[in-house]
């Protein structure tokens, strides 16, 4: 498996074009917060500045769209150039094939959006160790579930499709339907990632506190996530034909 | 070839379609050790019938086992099996080396490194082998791909068009490694959709049109069968005519024709030494060649003609 890992996180890290996307994509809520502390901001943490900053741009915008960038690339890749079956026909099950690529795709979203998070969080005065890892956590998480998901969407579909429902998914689903519906936040990722933040440390993130669920009730929609997509995966490479 | 027991590989009634298209309907055969051409034009359905082998797609209909077991949902098969695909796609961020070591890995070998070694320097790609995959031509694409798919010694080699994008010089090696490996003892299916390269290489051949199999067995004996049906050449050069009445005087050409736009069009029934006696009747008249090429509309009409039969 960790041949497969590697070789994932070389192909995945390889994409010059994919990799600029997400390092902009992942750098803009730096910038933002950057030119807004610059241009006369808060001095001290702001609810205000922290809800635009995590609840607006990086956890409903920036985290998806890295993640989906990753994760359709994981499978959707190699079913494009059509070197999908030098994994297939190999004596490795499917189920540690669908896991390296998973892994891979969270091992490199992860870590951009955790820096992301962390950088505007130091930006917005809130320093120490709590929040910073409340933060990482949360994003982490938040990766875990859409990096299953996105990893799926790569397989059952052409990439260019992916990315389509995937951008439909994240403004219909994640924003329009879980912003209106309080009982639909039960089933946004967006909304269990704020709910860690939240969860972890309740003082610094206080004004997510009308938007957010329970923090197990969070822990366990991205547990189920990630089950259920991995497990879908690996249900769709056993009977897909591989080109 | 018959369908039996003792094949390596064994076809069973397989059939495969998508939606109201069939791919390849109701075919049986048996594989035994040594070299097998799979033979047909493009379209026939040799590419989807090794998909299946490979076990990279499942028959609607029917069973296929390699060694003895089925392949689809069958991953400890490919200890022994090894499999190179039609295409020719590889890891662009990987040398030739590390491409083969990535196989390699991920078949658990012991002693990965002199696999890997004994691999490369069978494939003959020792000199390319630190480069990167993105950089090679097809002949060392397809070499590099060969290596990988026997890295592990497998018992049976699944090959589609192997020879494809090779130079003369590479195919004769190609065609040599093949026959060398043959002897070891192992299956090796090849398929082609040119018939003078699974004449080289192949004793028996499987002869598949339009999703069937036309025919199987010994290769002369079909062949014969073949040369009933004449073959079409393309030949441009910019003295045709000149070359076309030097050509008309041979017994083996049944007819040339010279088209408009400097090339002809030469009908034989024994291709192969046509073949031959073009370049040696060009060299001694001082005549240019610009191409030759056996049509492959003609190789289809010839395919056709067998199942006709």
């Amino acid at each position: 498996m960790g041949a497969i890992f590697r070789l994932s996180l070389r192909q995945l890290a390889g994409g010059r074009v994919r990799l600029a996307i997400t390092l902009i994509a992942g750098g803009l809520p730096v910038v933002i917060a950057g030119i807004a502390r610059a241009f006369g901001g808060p001095e001290g943490a702001d609810d205000e500045f922290i809800q635009g900053a995590f609840g607006t741009v990086l956890i409903p915008i920036v985290l998806p769209i890295i993640a989906m960038a990753m994760g359709t690339a994981a499978f959707g890749e190699e079913i494009e150039d059509r070197t999908l079956s030098y994994l297939t026909m190999k004596p490795i099950s499917r189920f540690r094939i669908v896991l390296a690529k998973y892994l891979a795709v969270v091992a490199v979203t992860g870590p951009i959006l955790i820096v992301s998070g962390v950088a505007v969080a130091l930006l917005a005065d809130l320093s120490g160790v709590k929040p910073s890892l409340s933060i990482a956590t949360a994003l982490f998480a938040g990766t875990v579930a859409y990096g299953a998901l996105f990893t799926w969407a790569g397989l059952i579909t052409s990439r260019g499709v992916a990315l389509g429902l995937g951008l439909m998914y994240i403004f219909l689903w994640e924003g329009v339907a879980s912003g209106l519906l309080v009982g639909m936040r039960y089933g946004s990722v967006g909304a269990w990632t704020m709910s860690m933040m939240y969860g972890l440390d309740n003082q610094s993130f206080s004004m997510f506190e009308d938007v957010v669920i329970g923090l197990w009730a969070a822990i366990t929609g991205v547990g189920i996530a990630a089950v259920l997509f991995i497990g879908l995966s690996l249900v769709r490479l056993r009977r897909m034909d591989v080109p | 070839m018959t369908v039996n027991g003792s094949s390596a590989i064994q076809v069973s009634g397989v059939s495969k379609w998508y939606g109201n298209v069939v791919a390849v309907s109701n075919v049986s055969f048996g594989v035994a050790p040594g070299i097998t051409g799979l033979l047909g034009p493009n379209g026939a359905g040799k590419t989807t019938i090794l998909h299946m082998l490979a076990g990279l797609s499942s028959p609607s209909e029917g069973e296929i086992t390699v060694l003895g077991q089925p392949v689809r949902d069958n991953v400890e098969i490919y200890r022994s099996i090894g499999v190179m695909p039609e295409h020719d796609a590889l890891y662009g961020v990987l040398t030739g080396r590390a491409f083969v070591a990535f196989a390699a890995s991920l078949y658990g070998l012991l002693d990965p490194e002199a696999a890997i070694g004994r691999a490369i320097e069978a494939a003959g790609m020792e000199s390319a082998q630190d480069r990167k995959v993105g950089g090679y031509s097809r002949g060392m694409r397809q070499r590099i791909r060969l290596a990988a798919a026997m890295v592990h010694d497998p018992e049976a080699l699944i090959l589609d068009e192997p020879l494809s994008g090779t130079d003369p010089r590479q195919r004769l090696e190609f065609q040599e490694l093949l026959r060398e490996l043959a002897r070891g003892g192992r299956t090796i299916l090849v398929s082609s959709h040119i018939l003078e390269e699974v004449e080289h290489l192949a004793d028996t051949i499987l002869l598949m049109v339009a999703g069937k199999l036309a025919a199987e067995g010994d290769f002369r004996a079909i062949r014969a069968k073949l040369d009933e049906q004449p073959y079409q050449v393309r030949v441009a050069s910019p003295q045709a005519r000149i070359l076309a009445s030097a050509l008309v005087e041979r017994e083996e050409v049944d007819s040339v024709t010279v088209d408009g736009d400097g090339s002809m069009t030469i009908t034989t029934r024994r291709l192969s030494v046509v073949e031959a006696v073009i370049p040696s009747i060009a060299k001694e008249r001082g005549i240019r060649l610009l191409r030759i090429e056996p049509l492959d509309d003609s190789l289809e009409s010839v395919f056709s003609y067998v199942v006709e039969r």
